[in-house]
């Protein structure tokens, strides 16, 4: 049986009035929302998909269709942030939008055993960490990470890119654009990291490394993230997540197959 | 000298540039563009016609293609896009003369003509040279004549070339002497056309548009134009599949929206000009695209439509990469605002808005009715500040200035640029907060555009050729694993002692299959089989993930073959794919 053990930090950061990231860390959901807009828009925005995903925590989903699971939680949360945008903008707010990221870890179980399922719309991120070595798996969708992906900017000059924030997915737009899907088994990943580019944006990713695999408790790692970001600067809303899968182990028929008779090449000698 | 095929059609004189003859049509691409070729002529030597070669051309954003001419031969009117340093004349019946530059505009320039007896095309400068008679295929060339070229130095054919409608020579390059004459013939001709004869009938547009307007247009032609406007504003980029169904499905109806169709190249260009000429360009996407529901139209064909989108995107990009950070906001406005841009012309278009009316529509995207839509973000009456800047161009007289844009670039920077210059003012309707004071609180996290495409993986394939659909309808094989399970490759599939699955949506979900491997030889993706594209349509291709121990395949009739990581290779049947560990997997025909 596996079992997630979580932190989750959060901060206005030194520039903003106020917090507009959003964030949901229950087993089995954890979501980073980084919401956008103007007045309270983008708190409300990341609030209305936190609140969505959160809700699928609650009242539990089917594992085997997750992906549509998920779909379906963006699909109504995109409806209600326009709804309040339609609001908004009827009390004669013309120019009023609202909208935010989201980065998702869904733990899901199949006859295959347990994976993570990751969903990614927006520039919000999600790391595994391995063996001590973290790995970004969301892809960003952003400016500056096509021109990354384009070769016409190296990830230095991503990092201090005058659009380094605009990203081309979200929620709230005029159309739900699809989020990227990942599939993780439990296994390649002891713990997950889900931040808003107010983290990612302000630390570089050794710094995230060396804060989540030296720092053992997920709540004391998720809050040093974000220290660490505010203390980088803290130009924007910081929220991080961390979770670990505790107590996982190789299943017993891997360790039994280890146990079985080697291969003839190896008894004879012949490994390459 | 002169060597021609008696049977030609077309001759071409050797050079730098790559000419791609179809039956159907042609394209040429510069020197530069020689991974395109492949792709773009399996595509012509299937018979593609001029739209979908377009489609191909462009599919990876203008700026990345610095020239290349289309022109399509199998059909009246002939029509031509030029971009970059290529040139046409183009000799019609009667004689007249015209020539077209390709570095006239700052996109391309598109012309189509009707009754061409003969077209020659510059596409560098060329020496005297052989000139070769050629029917199809791939050659490289500098200048290509159709009908073929015929050496003018035996006989006295100045004065014929004048009268004789149809012969190949173009007088001004037949005879120094004639040159002058020709030229001055040219630009007569070409003066003449700008009113007369313009291919791209702008004013004919308009008379249209407010006909349709006016004559409330029959229901079933409305509900047909607003199935194409749907369409268009639910492009997705992404889909391959979606994608060819909806441009099989928008044909028919085109001809009901022709008007709007042809308006908006007008305002692409205008667009075009008044931005720098080196706009991001590559951020060819449209944020309006790519709907989660890919019942949704797709990337169709009036693919003119689209066009517009990019470089309002482009227009966008500009002016923030001019701007500071706290600036950007409003410069992502466009890209966001375009939609309303759009709208009001559809909305003309089916008739529920006089076309003269500048006045915004209180809705422009309310649904009429029946036909779903996909979500849309509604903007409100007030928040359509594009409406007028599309009202302008309407109202503008359309035809002077197509007319001056075949002579001069420059002229579109001028009336349409102020309408654009107000919406990037007036219309930040996204990434713009409604308190501009604010925009330092709001400076992070924006909304943009970029092409959706530009974060796709990029599967094995030919470069300019449509992927296959990350999901296939028949299975392209079948995979039996040596502890007995059978996987059928119509998706990706990704083998490995934990695989992962990176990027995928929701509708093209890959395969995992697990295999044990007691000595951990194995890794945890260790590779992935999906159907293959371009070439290796309707095959599986089979590639190793980047295996710490590789991975061996075997074909038959070949030896085994260690699979380099991240090289595709297209599977026979009866394939055997050795993943070490005692794990093979054996390919067969479904």
């Amino acid at each position: 049986m596996v079992h997630l053990d979580c932190g989750a930090a959060t901060d206005t950061g030194r520039v903003r009035s106020h917090n507009e990231d959003s964030y949901f860390a229950s087993s089995p959901v954890f979501v980073v929302a980084d919401g956008m807009g103007g007045h309270h828009g983008g708190e409300v925005a990341s609030a209305i998909a936190v609140e969505e995903f959160g809700r699928l925590a609650h009242e539990g989903y089917d594992s085997a269709n997750a992906p549509e699971v998920v779909v379906e939680a963006l699909a109504e949360s995109q409806r209600r942030i326009q709804d309040y945008g339609d609001e908004n903008r009827g009390e004669g707010e013309a120019q009023w939008y609202a909208g935010t990221t989201v980065a998702a870890a869904l733990l899901c179980e199949d006859e295959e055993g347990a994976k993570w399922l990751l969903a990614n719309l927006g520039d919000s991120r999600i790391y595994k960490l391995h063996d001590g070595r973290l790995d970004q798996v969301s892809v960003d969708h952003s400016l500056v990470q096509e021109l990354v992906d384009k070769g016409e900017i190296d990830s230095e000059a991503a990092a201090v890119h005058p659009e380094r924030h605009v990203i081309t997915r979200a929620l709230g737009g005029p159309v739900l654009r699809a989020p990227d899907f990942f599939v993780l088994p439990l296994t390649s990943a002891e713990r997950l990291v889900l931040c808003s580019d107010g983290v990612s944006g302000m630390i570089d990713d050794e710094t995230i490394e060396a804060i989540v695999s030296s720092t053992k408790d997920p709540r004391d790692a998720a809050e040093e993230l974000v220290r660490a970001a505010v203390a980088a600067g803290g130009e924007d809303n910081a929220t991080a997540i961390v979770v670990d899968v505790v107590g996982l182990t190789e299943t017993a028929a891997e360790v039994g197959a280890r146990t079985e008779p080697v291969s003839l090449e190896e008894k004879l000698g012949a490994l390459p | 000298m002169t060597e021609l095929n008696q049977n030609a059609i077309r001759s071409y004189r050797p050079g730098g540039w790559y000419a791609i003859f179809g039956e159907h049509a042609s394209v040429l691409l510069p020197e530069s563009e020689k991974s395109r070729v492949a792709g773009l002529w399996e595509l012509v030597d299937a018979g593609a016609g001029f739209d979908e070669l377009l489609d191909a051309l462009i599919a990876t954003g203008l700026r990345t293609l610095p020239g290349f001419v289309l022109v399509s031969t199998a059909e009246d009117p002939t029509r031509i896009v030029l971009r970059g340093a290529a040139r046409a004349s183009v000799i019609r019946e009667g004689g007249e003369v015209v020539e077209v530059d390709g570095g006239a505009a700052a996109t391309w320039v598109e012309r189509a003509f009707s009754d061409v007896t003969s077209l020659q095309l510059l596409l560098e400068d060329s020496e005297d040279g052989v000139d070769y008679g050629i029917l199809g295929g791939l050659v490289r060339a500098s200048r290509v004549d159709q009908p073929p070229y015929a050496e003018p130095v035996a006989e006295p054919v100045e004065d014929e070339a004048a009268d004789v409608a149809g012969l190949a020579v173009v007088p001004g390059l037949a005879d120094d002497s004639a040159e002058a004459e020709g030229e001055a013939l040219s630009e007569e001709v070409a003066a003449e056309q700008q009113v007369d004869e313009d291919p791209v009938p702008a004013a004919a547009d308009v008379d249209v548009a407010d006909e349709q307007a006016a004559d409330e247009h029959a229901a079933d032609e409305e509900g047909a134009a607003e199935d194409i406007a749907a369409d268009d504003v639910a492009v997705d980029t992404d889909d391959d599949v979606a994608g060819e169904a909806a441009a099989d499905d928008v044909p028919p109806a085109e001809d009901d929206i022709e008007a709007t169709v042809l308006d908006i190249p007008v305002v692409e260009d205008e667009a075009a000009d008044a931005a720098p000429a080196e706009g991001p360009s590559g951020i060819q996407g449209d944020p309006l695209t790519d709907p989660i529901d890919e019942g949704a139209g797709q990337y169709d064909a009036p693919i003119w439509g689209q066009s517009v989108a990019p470089v309002a995107s482009s227009i966008g990009g500009d002016a923030a990469t001019g701007e500071s950070p706290a600036a950007e906001a409003p410069a992502e406005a466009p890209a966001w605002g375009e939609q309303p841009a759009q709208a009001p012309a559809w909305g003309e278009q089916t008739g529920e808005q006089p076309a003269q009316n500048a006045e915004a529509p209180s809705n422009p995207f309310a649904p009429g009715g029946e036909h779903v839509e996909p979500p849309i973000w509604e903007p409100p009456a007030q928040d359509a500040p594009a409406a007028p800047a599309w009202g302008e161009q309407q109202a503008a007289p359309a035809a002077p200035a197509w007319g001056e844009q075949q002579q001069a670039a420059p002229a579109w920077g001028q009336a349409p640029a102020p309408a654009w210059g107000e919406q990037q003012s007036e219309a930040p309707a996204w990434g713009d907060s409604s308190d501009a004071g604010e925009a330092e609180h709001d400076g992070h996290t924006v909304a943009g555009s970029v092409d959706p495409d530009q974060f796709v993986r990029q599967h094995p394939g030919i470069p300019g050729q449509p992927q296959a659909p990350s999901v296939t309808a028949q299975p392209v094989a079948r995979l039996t694993f040596s502890d007995g399970e059978v996987v059928d490759v119509d998706r990706a599939v990704l083998v490995g002692r934990a695989p992962e699955a990176r990027r995928f949506t929701s509708t093209d979900q890959p395969r995992l299959v697990t295999v044990t491997s007691p000595n951990q030889e194995i890794s945890s993706t260790h590779l992935e089989v999906r159907p293959g594209s371009g070439a290796d349509h309707g095959s599986a291709i089979v590639t190793d993930m980047g295996s710490t121990n590789g991975t061996v395949l075997t074909q038959p009739g070949f030896s085994p073959e260690d699979l380099q990581p991240g090289i595709a290779v297209q599977l026979l049947p009866g394939a055997v794919i050795d993943l070490g560990d005692g794990v093979t997997i054996q390919v067969t025909n479904v």
